[in-house]
């Protein structure tokens, strides 16, 4: 009996397909979006499981939901999140530091139906106008390759509104004051604050800043046939029970099954890319049931995130430099966000296991190219949530073990219900030598190389971080922590933000891909996610993932038009 | 500290009271000469008082001051009180139970309960004290009966049982135990099923209050694993075996568990469970440090997990830290599509309006201290 987590959705039937999709996560949701409304008969392939009942039911109340507001499930037992037992990756700083320094979860982040935004809390910031320039702007940054994006916020600000109302955005416009301009207001007016980040935001605004509502995908009111969310407070790294989310599974995958030109077949890993001189001619799958298969379509588009899309341009090219590399940047500029997490602890509980993680903003340390007053950081997520269990696993890896202290601690909850946290989301600078390629020795349990990440910090995010650590502490203090600080880094990249690696730009010897995403070497093969991306900005990518990838498959139907595509 | 009983057995509990002021093995008038006008707040959960006229076949077997852990220092906050009830007959299933009470004086009482604290009855059994489960391995285990029982001591090492009960009592046994065999059912016990437990109701459609229909508990019904993951958590409760060549050397959390019980038996003179906590806790600080921090990981995992997962009795791990557990499909708030205005129906973006039943204790505030400093962050007072 086929199990439902891998039975193929949508229009079964179809056995020709004009577009293969690798990952049905944001970018291949987008994709798949678009070309389906133009007709185009899609293959969405997704290498995890699916855990939505009924996606492709056209009935009000579907699609029903696997996930549960369970810990266990969705923090300590791999229930979408990469298993590293199943699918490590390694780690190295540099290549001085030999093949690899670290086996295990590097960057691992949601492998299911719907992909990594499933597990976030789907927060949408638009990037600003100058984000798509710092190569000019900043010039020539040492040991870094910072570029301009080939397209500009005006071009992208309707795929941008389009994105925000596909998904199903809510948030206040004009209430951050360094946000771009806007064709019109937010979907969904700001939801319900949690208490923990009105703390914070208060204590922002008297030291002159000004924190704002998170853009966020979740619905405030009932929106497009899901209801309005109810703050259950599972939320970043759990899928939501009610698809009060916008997953791009419920939104733009659903839109791309419910046509009747889409299929979808989960738990279908791509391993190989087939080719036939400078074009691809089939992927080579590994199915559910453990076979292999090639399937075939006149154009493949890869969505698998700015990791696994440089593994498998390596696996289709084994010995070589890996497929549509003649520019040599393929994996190269890996970037994630640098994240500084600032921790308040007070003598008052935050009940912060009712709301959404975090609800409120501020953009006041994103910083101005070549400002030194006010060096590029990032948005500050405002706000936190976190569950027993993880709570208990902090103390006892770090302060008691176990016996009558731990038990004390889990009671007073000071990491946990006294908590609250900023994290600045900072912009990771461009760098050549920071790239994905495959290890040369450590495999999965198919046996297929994996990814090796080889990552360092630059100074340029090293130094913002140092410049706004006092400023984040003094939000902290002026709120009433009693306790703040920074939380130590981890050596290992845990980023869920992947970008870079299939850099997009008009000129083919410092670019891997052309401005609408197709690659300069290979006419019917493109890439429709972050991996695309010159430079990381200093914003969370789901929305711009969205815009992006829409601008792409809309390209696929009007060639240097891609505008025509947006509803 | 034990808490060995069989269903209606009037048994010795002996608890260790430690608050902030050290152990108070001492009595005092308000329970033993008059307990019926003695009032009882439950510590395991905010939402429920209870005037409960404490009499009859109710044992005190031990009592202390609150010191630290009372909103009110003092006068107000009297002291708390464990308790056994004896006075049920055998097949209730409330017999033997042991509450952590909290007593607190009619004044306090009262002023709770004018600031809203919902009063009600107390739950049936706040605090399993583990008649006979700890005793014997359930059927089918893949533990032996000694092993069983050395389990049980080890889980109340890493959360020793005080007013809320230890990790045996939260079920950390049966939690284990479910996972080393999640194998032998089909589909494994892996991955609870979901959207939603059954544990809270489906809100009204007007209105948006709690509505008497509860959803059905999908929680229960476990979901196949993908093919991937099938192999990934067959190597890891069982180990690497054939595997060992792509996955590496990997010791089987079967493995992890049996011999890590093994090596605690075999270093104590006499069966673990003769031993006193501090005897046991002492041992068990001899152990492989990689064996109790996975143990350790277990127990944590049993106590706070959704009980489907075999621990987590009666609620008593979330209700111990203050978690309400899942609230889906209720959620806290609701959203009024004829006022479009959200209504919260615990706060949500507001402070919290009950006592804090667990205040950080001055050992909480030197660890914060300490931590901060470690990390160049800033302390106020």
């Amino acid at each position: 009996m086929t199990s439902p987590l891998s039975a193929v959705v949508g229009n079964a039937s179809l056995s020709t397909f004009d577009v293969i999709v690798i990952g049905s996560g944001v970018g291949g949701s987008s994709v798949a979006e678009v070309l389906t409304r133009f007709g185009q008969k899609v293959l969405v392939l997704e290498a995890g499981p699916n855990y939505f009942v009924g996606l492709d039911d056209p009935t009000p109340s579907m699609p029903i939901t696997r996930f549960s507001s369970d810990e266990l499930k969705l923090d300590r037992r791999f229930f979408i999140r990469q298993d590293p037992l199943a699918e490590p990756r390694t780690f190295r700083p540099t290549e001085a530091d030999g093949d690899r320094t670290f086996v295990g979860a590097v960057n691992a982040i949601p492998k299911t139906v719907g992909g990594a935004a499933v597990h976030a809390d789907v927060k949408t910031p638009r990037f600003q106008p100058t984000d798509f320039q710092l190569g000019t702007l900043l010039g020539n940054v040492a040991d870094a390759s910072f570029a301009d994006w080939p397209v500009q916020y005006d071009e992208l600000e309707p795929f941008y509104a389009h994105a925000e109302r596909a998904i199903g955005v809510q948030g206040l416009a004009g209430s951050d004051p360094f946000a771009g301009p806007r064709s019109g207001p937010y979907p969904m007016a700001p939801g319900v604050g949690m208490y923990g980040a009105l703390v914070l935001a208060e204590g922002a605004k008297k030291l002159g800043l000004s924190p704002f509502p998170f853009p966020t995908a979740v619905t405030s009111r009932p929106y497009d046939g899901r209801p309005a969310c109810n703050d259950c407070g599972y939320c970043g790294d759990f899928g939501c029970p009610i698809n009060a989310k916008g997953s791009p599974a419920v939104t733009l995958l659903r839109k791309a099954l419910l046509s009747g030109n889409c299929q979808l077949r989960p738990e279908t890993r791509a391993i190989k890319l087939v080719m036939n001189g400078s074009s691809v001619v089939g992927v080579e799958v590994i199915a559910p049931d453990g076979t292999h298969q090639t399937l075939v379509a006149d154009r493949y588009v890869l969505a698998a995130t700015a990791i696994e899309d440089v593994r498998l341009l390596m696996l289709s090219d084994p010995g070589g430099v890996g497929v549509g590399n003649s520019s040599g940047l393929v994996g190269r500029n890996l970037m994630f966000h640098y994240g500084t997490l600032a921790l308040g602890i007070f003598d008052k509980r935050f009940h912060v296991l009712r709301g959404r993680s975090v609800t409120h903003a501020l953009t006041d340390f994103r910083g101005v190219p070549n400002d030194a007053a006010r060096p590029l950081g990032g948005i500050v997520e405002i706000g936190s949530a976190s569950g027993a269990i993880e709570e208990a696993i902090t103390y006892i890896e770090n302060t008691a073990p176990y016996g009558a202290r731990l038990k004390a601690l889990l009671r007073q909850s000071p990491f946990r219900d006294r908590v609250t946290s900023m994290l600045l989301q900072g912009e990771d600078a461009p760098q050549l030598t920071n790239r994905v390629d495959l290890d040369p020795a450590v495999v999965d349990l198919d046996g297929i190389p994996v990814a090796r990440i080889t990552h360092k910090n630059h100074a340029f995010e090293t130094s913002a971080r140092d410049f706004y650590t006092p400023k984040l502490l003094d939000i902290l203090s002026s709120a009433g922590a009693r306790y703040a600080f920074i939380a130590p880094t981890d050596d290992i990249p845990g980023a869920s933000h992947l970008i870079g690696t299939l850099r997009f730009g008009n000129n083919p010897t410092t670019s891997v891909c052309d401005t609408y995403g197709r690659f300069h070497d290979i006419g019917n093969l493109y890439a429709a996610d972050s991996s695309l991306w010159p430079t990381s900005s200093g914003y969370n990518p789901i929305l711009t993932i969205v815009t992006v990838a829409t601008r792409v498959a809309g390209n696929m139907i009007f060639p240097g038009a891609p505008s025509k595509a947006l509803p | 500290s034990t808490c060995l009983c069989e269903a209606g057995d009037s048994v010795s509990f002996e608890f260790s009271g430690v608050t902030r002021q050290g152990t108070h093995p001492i009595s005092f008038g308000g329970v033993s000469a008059n307990p019926r006008e003695v009032y009882v707040l439950n510590p395991f959960s905010s939402l429920l008082l209870a005037p409960w006229r404490l009499g009859g076949p109710l044992r005190v077997r031990s009592v202390g001051l609150l010191g630290a852990s009372g909103a009110d220092e003092g006068e107000e906050l009297v002291g708390w009180a464990s308790v056994v009830h004896t006075g049920y007959p055998k097949s209730d299933r409330r017999a033997g139970v042991v509450y952590g009470l909290r007593v607190i004086s009619r004044r306090v009482f009262l002023r709770l309960a004018a600031a809203g604290v919902a009063a009600s009855a107390l739950p049936e059994a706040a605090c399993s004290s583990t008649p006979a489960s700890v005793v014997k391995a359930p059927p089918g285990s893949f533990f032996d009966d000694a092993e069983w029982r050395a389990l049980n001591v080890l889980a109340d090492v890493v959360l020793p049982p005080d007013d809320a009960p230890g990790g045996a009592a939260l079920g950390a046994a049966t939690y284990i135990d479910t996972l080393l065999r999640a194998f032998d059912f089909d589909p494994p016990l892996i991955h609870a099923g979901g959207p939603f437990s059954g544990r809270a109701p489906f809100a009204n459609a007007i209105g948006g209050a709690a509505s008497s229909n509860f959803p059905k508990n999908e929680f229960a019904k476990f979901l196949p694993l993908s093919r991937v993951a099938d192999r990934a958590w067959r190597i890891r409760i069982f180990g690497s075996g054939l595997n060992e060549a792509i996955a590496g050397k990997v010791v089987g959390l079967r493995d992890q568990v049996k011999n890590g019980i093994t090596a605690a038996m075999a270093a104590s003179p006499t069966p673990l469970e003769t031993l006193d906590l501090p005897t046991a806790t002492a041992l068990f600080s001899t152990l492989d440090p990689t064996f109790t921090k996975a143990f350790a990981e277990l127990v944590a995992e049993s106590a706070f997990a959704a009980p489907e997962y075999g621990g987590n009795g009666e609620l008593a791990g979330w209700h111990m830290v203050h978690v309400d557990g899942d609230a889906q499909p209720l959620g806290y708030s609701i959203y009024d599509e004829a006022a479009q205005a959200y209504v919260e129906r615990l706060p949500v973006s507001t402070a919290d309006t009950g006592p804090d039943l667990d205040p950080m204790d001055d050992d909480t505030h030197a660890q914060l201290a300490l931590y901060t400093h470690l990390l160049n962050g800033r302390v106020s007072s």
